[in-house]
């Protein structure tokens, strides 16, 4: 019985491709959506997890808010080596980052640059592809050498390798020329990678790595830090550790009731993402359920069409034996198989959508087979639920009525 | 003989219209096993609601049935199902073949929900279509064969399950009268055979092939004697047989 029915079903979809298609339409549209949109939420995630790896759960970053900041609230050298002196600090890195031009033969792009001295590859993993790192001497120097951002450099040069490459970089008026010394990725470069530009409407900027203090230098004189890295003693406490050097910093400047510090660690950062990834598939899921139940309500419609015009054939098949079992249960899988197959189409199209998206933002898309099983569960309960309606409907028709009918 | 239909004072009522329409009027009926009986009636005598009644498709408001001795009267709608497929074969006047399904599967479709399996419900299909001559059509659809072929077709069909009785509705109504005397003898063969059938018709040579004629007018039956068959005698259940105006096409 259930192999017949699953022919009959079968020969019937076949029969009105057209309308069995269009009937699938929302049910495709609904696990579609779902299908891509956590691809491409479990593939960021992953992405952020494995970038923030490198960063470590103990360290924690402060900046002072750009926007409030003001020259005598910017963190300097007495201030690191105040905080280097708490207990709960293990380690302090500070770091300057700006914005600027790059200046190569007549072309100009947008720069980032990060001023780093020897600590910072302990916070932030950076991989050498090519060339070579700095060396401490050259990190505690102002000498004009530069790395160059794995994703920058193919901008900059394309597939040529940049390394010895002598580029002109400008910030505020200053003008600086400095040498490409090597390639090197680090655990912030895909994740920069995935926002196609900086929301300006500008393209993503070329970013280079020089000496903290040829960057403090391009930024002003003086030495005057915009970010700090500070990794705790236990990482458990990276909490209490952030709010001791805010206390401290907030102490020496004596600004306590401005709130100028920003503190930021990996797990901050990663609730944030979730919070964001979680945002989006809420919403995409909502879209997505409206448009199933829409697909439902439309299954429910041509089910109904299809009992009418086949009235006739269900008093042939009660006459011959049919019970309303047989009749409904012949309904029921009629419209299950076109919501499971509207399911199999949403999937398939769903996988090709996020591996694009995946591609376009730069990261690796992933579904997994349990979510692929349980939107096809999902879509077939669609057609499971909007199909008992008409299947009830045919199976209650008369025979001699139905049998009348021409 | 055993009876396979047994009707006792059965009146069918309609009251879906205004005024109620008496269409059986207090009928008593008997069909033994291995009977071949006609029907006649012009339109509007109620031999629809009888072969209705007969086909379990619809149940009397009162009176009493019993098809191959089980009474119908408190049966389930799935009860009635499970009989008509068990003890009724159904050959119907615009053949209601399932037009998407080849010869072959239009067959096998009383024994689908007899719930046999594949292999033996098509081997029994393909024997039964066998026996009326359409072997070598079994793949083919039913708008791709003419009238005569669906029609032993549905002959195939009401008789694939071997029931108790072939109910026969108006079977020559859609065909040719060379293909109407093949069907025929196609029925009477199979009655010769030991398979109780009645026939419904308007068509006095139609109901000639029959070993007994019933004849129905305003809800009531009366039986004719069979000139062919001078020797059965006169059946006084049902009363005076003399009818002789009957609607002859």
């Amino acid at each position: 019985m259930f192999r017949e029915s699953m022919k009959m079903a079968w020969a019937s979809l076949l029969a009105n491709k057209m309308r069995s298609l269009l009937t699938m339409l929302g049910i495709i549209v609904g696990i579609g959506s779902v299908i891509a949109i956590v691809g491409v939420g479990d593939g960021a995630k992953n992405l952020i997890m494995d970038e923030f790896e490198g960063v470590g759960t103990s360290s924690v970053i402060i900046s002072a808010r750009s926007s409030e900041a003001e020259q005598q609230d910017m963190i300097t050298v007495v201030d690191i080596e105040e905080m280097r002196n708490l207990e709960s600090v293990r380690l302090v890195t500070p770091s300057v980052s700006g914005f600027g031009y790059i200046h190569q033969h007549t072309r100009e792009s947008n720069l980032m640059f990060y001023g780093v001295d020897q600590d910072y590859p302990q916070f932030i993993s950076m991989d050498i592809i090519s060339g070579r790192a700095f060396t401490p001497t050259e990190l505690a120097s102002r000498q004009p050498i530069a790395l160059i951002e794995r994703t920058s450099a193919e901008k900059l040069v394309g597939n040529s390798d940049p390394v010895g490459e002598i580029v002109e970089i400008s910030s505020g008026g200053r003008r600086q020329t400095v040498t490409i010394e090597g390639v090197v990725e680090t655990s912030a470069s895909s994740f920069m990678s995935m926002a196609p530009d900086t929301g300006n409407g500008e393209e993503m900027p070329i970013t280079l790595y020089i000496p903290l203090q040829a960057a403090q230098e391009l930024i002003s004189d003086r030495d005057y830090f915009s970010m700090i890295l500070v990794m705790s003693d236990n990482p458990n406490m990276v909490e209490e550790t952030g709010n001791q050097v805010i206390r401290l910093l907030e102490a020496n400047h004596n600004n306590s009731d401005k709130n100028i510090y920003n503190k930021r660690n990996v797990t901050d950062l990663l609730d944030q993402a979730n919070r964001i990834i979680g945002i989006v598939t809420t919403a995409i899921s909502a879209i997505a359920a409206l448009s199933l139940l829409v697909g439902g309500i439309g299954v429910m419609n041509i089910m109904l069409v299809s009992v009418t015009e086949r009235t006739k054939e269900i008093g042939i098949r009660k006459a011959l034996g049919a019970t309303t079992g047989d009749i409904m249960f012949q309904f029921m899988t009629e419209s299950v198989i076109v919501t499971f197959l509207g399911g199999v189409i949403g999937v398939v199209i769903g996988l090709v959508t996020s591996e694009l998206l995946g591609n376009l933002l730069g990261f690796e898309a992933k579904v997994g087979i349990t979510v692929i099983l349980v939107a096809l569960i999902f879509s077939s309960s669609v057609g499971l639920f909007f199909g008992i309606y008409p299947a009830r409907k045919a199976s209650l028709l008369h025979p001699i009525d139905a049998l009348r009918n021409e | 003989m055993p009876t396979t239909i047994s009707m006792k004072q059965v009146n069918k009522i309609y009251t879906t219209g205004k005024i109620p329409f008496h269409a059986l009027k207090d009928v008593d009926f008997e069909v033994e096993q291995g009977d071949f009986v006609a029907i006649m009636g012009p339109s509007g005598s109620g031999k629809s609601t009888l072969m209705n009644i007969i086909g379990l498709l619809d149940v009397p408001s009162s009176g009493n049935y019993e098809l191959n001795g089980i009474d119908v009267k408190d049966l389930s709608d799935d009860d009635r199902a499970y009989l008509r497929n068990q003890e009724i074969g159904f050959v119907f006047q615009s053949f209601h073949l399932l037009p998407q399904l080849t010869l072959l599967e239009n067959v096998e479709l009383p024994l689908v929900y007899a719930a046999m399996p594949g292999r033996e419900r098509r081997e029994r299909a393909r024997i039964a279509l066998e026996e009326v001559g359409l072997a070598r059509w079994q793949n083919h659809r039913p708008l791709e064969v003419s009238g005569g072929q669906m029609q032993r077709t549905s002959i195939a069909r009401a008789l694939v399950s071997s029931p108790a009785l072939i109910l026969a509705d108006e079977p020559t109504g859609n065909i040719d009268s060379q293909a109407s005397s093949e069907i025929m003898k196609l029925i009477s063969a199979f009655n010769e055979r030991g398979t109780t059938v009645v026939l419904i018709t308007h068509e006095r040579d139609i109901a000639e092939y029959a070993s007994r004629l019933i004849l129905i007018r305003d809800g009531r039956l009366s039986e004719e004697q069979m000139s062919r068959h001078a020797d059965v005698g006169v059946d006084t259940r049902f009363g005076a047989p003399a009818i002789t105006e009957v609607n002859h096409v």
